[in-house]
């Protein structure tokens, strides 16, 4: 039995916690070159992320995902603005905020055990050797790859190399998990596959979520908001749609969702319409077309 | 019946290749469709299901076992000028830039027109996929959408009776791929190209064509279904997907993606047993490792 | 075995050529259910092409679907059945280009579909008339369906020229159709030709059905062969190669996997006697799971039988 003050000081602290954003962007500025002839990548860059909430944030190539990213894991420092995490300034990268890229850097010569090993001795080297495998067993479990466990990437599939990755950042037990566009690489199948298996892992593990993807289907499917980067130089985050969609959601039935259909409409069109303005079409050729056939070769 | 109306036929294609065993294995079989002139179909099914196949048969670039492709009243046999190909890596030449790049197949074409003639066509072509500015630039200057957009232009500046997309957008992010499907667009609704597409992307499916035909999975594969997409041309995304319609389409092909994958595990794993069983009597055989399949 | 469910086929018409082959004349009709009476059609009129929905079949040589009712036909033989029939279909048998009869079915309410498919001017099969009970997304989808030659039931039933039967065709795999979240659930397809002169003459007649609602008790589809040693001249002396039925137990497979059963062998004889489609009652043919009738229709390449089917009530 804890003595009662004991739980009642535990509780406040997480209520404090709770109400403390787990992320937050503040009129964040990324800028490259020199100041001259600067290029503007981010400019104006305001989010919060709630504990526990599954943002993302989707927007076009070259539009400035990856600086976010990297400011959110503390690779890179803003040039104007802050970036927190729990009410910190986030100064550099830690072990609290997890990262998936779209290229796993596996250890190509370490098996699955031992990649996941490798990150778990890193976080906690105060563990058991015993308290260690069970740890590793468990996020190898957990992302389906029990069985593959001696398995060297290079035998994988790049859905289970994928996944792989997945393991090993989430037996890190970050309080954050940063998704940088994790599954683009893979094929369609694969992709749903994996797109349900976070999910389902997220449902069992709660924690906060920041996932960057170009694809509509896959931040409606798995978030519970989602905010749209405009394209750059000078990128900033747009609209916000909040996902109120229960789940879990199935890709089968949603099609017959109205809200479903509402929100996949409004998040598409708003997408293209910003592109749009951004004015990377060229409609009007300025030259005429000369009035020519080809030679027709089949003609004897 | 007016050629307009029956402008590409398929009809009864076949592509058979034979098994270690001897044995003819049809992976294409009685594959038929026709095309109106104009039509934008597209071929969906799951990858290794033959759609591909289809597709460099019709280019002429996969000789035939079987059947007869007919364009615009004439049997077509090897590849030709008027059957245009846009790949899913657009295979630009480093050394050349986009212009360079285009002329390549503009000279080929057109040795009937002038130097002045040819180079407007190149600007034409380049202009209208959004390149106007990035004409003289090299492939490793630009991004992946922009050397797909170089490879549409050199297609369509051949003018060719039917252009042929394999799987064309199949690299680039889904945002990209909405740009590009929308210049794709636009340059049929100037052209009125027969187009077939070959795509596992079934939003792009329904928003490009006409119809969408359906293909089982191989072997044998062939047409499973057509369906006819009414939408008026020229397109605009946000009033297609907000037609009362499109879900139900969009439903029904996705429906049918989800049956072929399982069909396709249950072939997969039949086939793999009979493998096993081929192998253990044949002990030469060196056995390649199977990549394991997943398990969701 | 009572009946624990309507059949969606409620009523059975055979017409037949009469001696000249000018008119069709009404040979039988019954009524399907437990009693499986004889209905009561006095004094019905022989037809001409184009009279009737008999009539219009044969002059149209294709598959017919009557649903709607200026002349009350259906209101007319709902009287004359004691049940009420929501629609009549009717396909037409041909021997070269000979008619050999046609067959009438009367729907009553239950859930599944029927579904007559015309081929279209650029060779593929399309929809012409189509009924459906508890089906709106697949009554949805095939509007904007097309079917190819070898695409499909139909596609298949025109290559094969044959009729071509399904149990449980949701499961396979390649039921493109039912996608949506339908009430009803289609257990068994049947899809049969209309073959005229030397082949198919571009129309399928789709009849689909729910497991609460079948087709029939069973469905049976022989496929015969010819001899070849017989004679051209005479008539041609055609035997069992193999059955597929909607009762798993029943199908045969493949040649010499069973002996044909005595029933079977009889209404086989009189099919290739008479070429024309034919109630049995069980009065006079021991028919297999007590059914009370069979229903036989002779499917014909030119003038060589290739095939029969069989509905069992």
């Amino acid at each position: 039995m804890h003595p009662p003050e004991t739980a009642v000081q535990w509780k406040s602290l997480n209520t404090n916690l709770m109400n403390t954003p787990a992320l937050q962007i503040d009129a964040v500025d990324v800028g490259f070159g020199p100041v001259s002839s600067r290029t503007e990548v981010l400019s104006n860059v305001n989010l919060t992320v709630a504990q526990n909430e599954f943002v993302a944030v989707i927007g076009f190539s070259g539009s400035g995902k990856s600086t976010l990213m990297n400011l959110l894991a503390g690779l890179q420092r803003p040039d104007c603005g802050q970036v927190k995490m729990n009410g910190q300034v986030v100064t550099e990268p830690g072990p609290e905020r997890g990262i998936l890229f779209q290229n796993y850097s596996l250890l190509p010569w370490l098996s699955v055990f031992g990649n996941v090993e490798l990150a778990v001795r890193q976080v906690f080297p105060e563990m058991s050797r015993s308290e260690r495998r069970a740890h590793i067993q468990h996020y190898i479990g957990m992302v389906s790859l029990s069985g593959s466990e001696w398995k060297k990437p290079g035998e994988l599939s790049g859905g289970m190399r994928q996944r792989l990755s997945l393991a090993r950042t989430l037996s890190m037990q970050p309080d954050v998990l940063l998704l940088d566009e994790p599954l683009s690489a893979l094929d369609a199948l694969t992709r749903a596959s994996l797109q349900d298996e976070i999910v389902r892992i997220r449902e069992q593990d709660r924690r906060t979520v920041v996932m960057i993807t170009n694809d509509v289907d896959e931040a409606v499917l798995m978030a519970d908001r989602i905010v749209a980067l405009t394209p750059g130089p000078r990128a900033t985050l747009g609209q916000s749609f909040d996902v109120t969609l229960d789940r879990p959601r199935d890709r089968t039935t949603l099609n017959f969702n109205p809200e479903f259909k509402k929100l996949r409409n409004a998040v598409t069109r708003y997408l293209t319409d910003i592109n749009q303005e951004a004015g990377q079409l060229c409609p009007a050729a300025p030259v005429k077309l000369p009035d020519l056939s080809p030679y027709d070769f089949t003609a004897v | 019946m007016t050629s307009a109306s029956r402008y590409l036929e398929i009809a009864g294609l076949t592509k058979a290749y034979p098994n270690p065993f001897g044995q003819d294995i049809a992976v294409v079989s009685d594959f038929n469709l026709i095309l109106r002139r104009g039509e934008v179909c597209s071929i969906i099914g799951h990858s290794g299901c033959g759609k591909s196949t289809v597709l460099t048969m019709l280019a002429g670039l996969n000789p035939i076992t079987s059947g007869a492709l007919v364009v615009h009243g004439r049997e077509v046999v090897g590849p030709g000028p008027d059957r245009a190909v846009v790949f899913q890596s657009p295979c630009l030449l480093p050394w050349m830039t986009a212009f360079e790049n285009v002329m390549l197949g503009v000279r080929q074409v057109y040795p009937h027109g002038t130097g002045k003639e040819r180079r407007q066509i190149c600007e034409y072509y380049l202009s209208i996929v959004g390149l106007a500015d990035a004409m003289h630039r090299y492939p490793r200057e630009m991004s992946g959408g922009m050397q797909q957009r170089v490879g549409i232009a050199r297609a369509i500046a051949l003018k060719p009776r039917v252009l042929l997309l394999d799987e064309p957008f199949g690299r680039l992010d889904s945002l990209t791929r909405m740009d590009l499907q929308d210049v794709i667009l636009d340059i049929l609704n100037r052209e009125h190209i027969t187009t077939m597409v070959i795509t596992h992307d079934v939003d792009e499916a329904i928003y490009m064509s006409d119809r969408v035909c359906m293909m089982t999975n191989g072997p044998e594969a062939t047409v499973g279904q057509v369906l006819e997409i009414p939408f008026e041309r020229p397109r605009v995304r946000s009033a297609v997907l907000e037609h009362p319609d499109y879900y139900g389409f969009r439903a029904c092909l996705l429906s049918f993606l989800e049956k072929q994958e399982h069909h396709k595990s249950s072939h997969v794993a039949a086939f793999e047993t009979r493998q096993r069983v081929a192998r253990t009597d044949d002990d030469a055989v060196v056995t390649e490792p199977v990549e394991e399949p997943i398990s969701v | 075995m009572s009946d624990p469910f309507p059949w969606l086929i409620r009523y059975v018409e055979v017409w037949v050529p009469t001696e000249d082959g000018s008119h069709l004349t009404l040979q039988s009709s019954r009524l399907v259910g437990e009693e499986a009476a004889d209905a009561d059609a006095p004094g019905v009129p022989d037809v001409r092409p184009g009279e009737g929905v008999a009539g219009r079949a044969w002059q149209q040589k294709s598959a017919t679907i009557l649903q709607e009712d200026p002349s009350r036909v259906l209101d007319g033989l709902s009287d004359a059945c004691g049940t009420t029939l929501k629609a009549v279909l009717a396909i037409p048998v041909f021997r070269r280009h000979e008619i050999r009869g046609v067959v009438v079915l009367g729907c009553g309410d239950g859930l599944g579909a029927a579904e007559v498919w015309s081929r279209d001017d650029r060779d593929e099969l399309a929809v012409s008339v189509g009924l459906y009970a508890g089906l709106p997304s697949f009554e949805f989808i095939s509007r904007y369906t097309k079917f190819p030659k070898g695409a499909g039931i139909p596609g298949k039933v025109w290559t094969m020229e044959q009729p071509q039967l399904a149990r449980d065709p949701e499961q396979s795999g390649t039921f493109i159709r039912s996608f949506g979240n339908d009430p009803a659930q289609i257990s068994a397809a049947i899809g049969l030709p209309v073959n005229h002169a030397h082949g198919f003459a571009g129309s399928v007649l789709l009849l689909l059905s729910d497991a609460q609602t079948p087709l029939a008790r069973d469905i049976e589809l022989w496929e015969c062969r010819s001899d070849p040693a017989t004679d051209e001249h005479h008539l041609p002396v055609t035997e069992l190669v193999s059955t597929t039925s909607l009762n798993a137990e029943h199908n045969t497979g493949t040649a010499d996997a069973a002996a044909p059963e005595a029933w079977q062998q009889q209404i086989l004889k009189q099919l290739t006697a008479t070429n024309s489609p034919a109630m049995f009652k069980a009065e006079n043919l021991a028919l297999p799971d007590r059914a009370a009738f069979s229903l036989a229709i002779p499917f014909f390449r030119g003038e060589s039988l290739t095939a029969v089917l069989t509905l069992l009530y």
